[in-house]
């Protein structure tokens, strides 16, 4: 046709580049479904808190300042081990009970670490995530399913433990930040060392509440799996190359 | 919310229309280039449809397909349906030049994708006008390339080797932008708007076919000025992040959804530093900084324009118990709502800066 398109194309080009198509029905005013806050899964969480650990969590900087945000989070805090290499020193930590935000503003100009956790989910179409690619990543010696995304701007992990969903996100906006979000390895590093729980006052009573209060100070010798376990095959050379990847810096 | 059900029957008919046009626009012009069309123009043209490949396609027959659909809507807004990309942005070249292997079979949205209202009570995110579109495939984008560039490839070759031969060479990366035409192009400040989630772009989204696409919408502001606009608090929310270019802040109300503002001027929003000490509640239609072309490297990254997102903790049975997995969801639905009732005067009160 040498290049000429037919005046039926060009109306339904016209409608499709410049004019204003009307819309057909769809179920664009339908609201996804809000669900209650999820249960949390204490019985798998007694495997691995350790109250020793999440005291001394517990008092690191901006923890520390805002205890009673600490208290009335409902749900396990997650925090990054010493392994991640991420710094606490300018820790903001926001609580608005069933889902928190910590925000770790990193010594490297552009480069900031945020992690949060939340017990409330919308409900989704079955099948939403069908095909999905998810990792795994051994959080502590538990192997654990995580969806890592890069971003706009740096990297996202989602993940969850004990029922409850948890999100690690990377921003690298300066040059100087840059090489920390050229690959997924800085992000996969701090998920992997996400294994510091701390409980709020309240959490603790629920826990002590379910679990009796157990023996916790220390973790089983044997902790079994866990009900967030998968049971897929590790490939433990991948995890022992990354773990060799000390320090984080990329 | 009334929709434009009074025009149904004519989007029936643009569908079927649509379907036999692009059918032959491949048999055309795809055989011979790739994917068909390219909206040309630059910033000369009053429409987005005249241009070379589209010839015999004038002004007024734009206008009378344009004006076969009626609107009830304040201020004459329309917009198309969302998961309803632009055509070429889901194609298989990252720039839908005519000399590039293209293909169609990779849509944007994933069928199982839900396109609902994320956010049903939010307000509108931005002060003013607004035309949610791409800036990636309209002009001034990286993915447009204007009449001139289109007119012949190695013209095009030429200028985007010699550009990026060495890029501290300004002016040869001036000469090769000058082919994507402007941001500033009015036909950028019209109706209808675009959904743009799942665009093809590199980053992952889990709810774009294979799994990469646009992870928000791009909404430009009234004008393409920078540092003009202001970009609108969603609903009451507390600050989760400040970054050198972009905001992100938190839904007070279950769901706590994350709302994320880039491209913001970094003087505004450093104001909502610092984040330790206090946790300070922004009320729904607060004003938290104007809207930019800021980037990593400051101003002019981008074109003038919010790149708004919302996640959410997402959750679907597997095996028996909810696998909730934090992911971007998109934000169009949410937006058209909340500007038709912006439009309608029902919006969220704008409150000082
Ligand atoms: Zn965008």
């Amino acid at each position: 046709m040498n290049g000429k398109i037919m005046p039926l194309a060009a109306v339904a080009l016209a409608v499709m580049l410049g004019g204003g198509i009307a819309v057909s029905p769809q179920a664009q005013d339908a609201a996804p479904r809000v669900l209650e806050p999820a249960p949390i899964d204490w019985k798998t969480l007694s495997r691995v808190y350790n109250p020793g650990v999440a005291a001394k969590s517990r008092g690191t900087r901006g923890l520390r300042v805002r205890n009673e945000q600490v208290d009335t989070t409902t749900l396990p805090i997650l925090l990054p081990d010493a392994t991640t290499g991420v710094s606490r020193d300018g820790l903001a930590f926001m609580s608005l009970g069933d889902v928190y935000d910590v925000n770790l503003p990193q010594p490297v100009k552009g480069l900031t670490v945020l992690l949060s956790g939340t017990r409330v989910f919308v409900a989704s179409q079955p099948g939403m995530f069908k095909g999905v690619k998810f990792d795994q990543v051994n959080m502590g010696g538990q192997p654990v399913e995580a969806l890592f995304s890069q971003t706009e701007d740096g990297w996202m992990a989602s993940f969850s433990r004990f029922g409850m969903s948890y999100t690690i996100e990377v921003i690298c906006d300066a040059d100087a930040a840059m090489s920390y979000c050229a690959d997924s390895a800085y992000i996969r590093k701090i998920a992997a060392g996400m294994t510091e729980v701390v409980l709020g006052a309240q959490a603790e009573r629920e826990f002590v509440a379910a679990t009796g209060g157990g023996n916790t100070t220390q973790p089983p010798p044997n902790p079994g799996k866990p009900t967030d376990a998968v049971a897929a095959p590790v490939n433990r050379d991948i995890l022992k190359r990354q773990a060799a990847n000390n320090p984080v810096k990329p | 919310m009334s929709r434009n059900n009074s025009s149904g029957g004519s989007a029936v008919i643009a569908v079927i229309i649509l379907i036999l046009a692009l059918g032959l626009l491949y048999q055309c012009q795809g055989a011979k280039y790739g994917l068909p069309v390219i909206p040309m123009g630059g910033a000369t043209s009053s429409s987005a449809i005249s241009s070379s490949t589209t010839a015999d396609i004038d002004d007024s027959e734009a206008a009378s397909a344009a004006a076969s659909v009626e609107s009830s809507a304040p201020g004459g807004f329309t917009y198309l349906p969302a998961t309803d990309l632009m055509p070429w942005s889901w194609s298989s070249s990252t720039i839908p030049l005519p000399w590039s292997a293209t293909s169609n079979a990779d849509p944007g949205y994933k069928a199982t994708t839900v396109a609902d209202n994320w956010s049903p009570d939010m307000c509108f995110p931005l002060e003013g006008l607004a035309y949610a579109n791409s800036q990636f495939y309209r002009p001034g984008g990286d993915g447009y390339v204007t009449a001139e560039g289109m007119a012949s490839k190695a013209t095009y070759d030429a200028l985007h080797a010699k550009a990026y031969s060495d890029p501290k060479q300004s002016g040869w990366i001036t000469a090769a932008n000058t082919l994507r035409g402007s941001s500033c192009d009015p036909t950028n400040y019209q109706y209808p708007w675009r959904d743009n989630f799942c665009e093809k772009r590199s980053g992952d989204n889990a709810l774009c076919h294979g799994a990469k696409g646009h992870q928000g919408q791009d909404i430009r502001p009234e004008t393409c000025h920078r540092s003009v606009h202001w970009a609108i608090a969603p609903e009451d929310v507390v600050i989760k992040d400040v970054a050198s270019y972009t905001l992100t802040v938190r839904g007070t109300k279950a769901p706590y959804r994350i709302y994320r503002y880039l491209h913001m001027n970094p003087e505004y929003i450093a104001r909502w530093q610092p984040l330790e000490g206090t946790t300070t509640v922004v009320a729904a239609g607060r004003k938290l900084g104007r809207v930019g072309d800021f980037g990593p490297k400051g101003a002019s990254y981008t074109s003038v324009h919010l790149h708004f997102e919302i996640r959410l903790s997402v959750a679907e049975p597997v095996n028996g118990t909810l696998r909730p997995v934090n992911t971007f969801v998109p934000p169009y639905s949410a937006l058209v709502a909340a500007y038709q009732r912006k439009l309608a005067g029902n919006a969220c009160p704008v409150t000082a800066w």
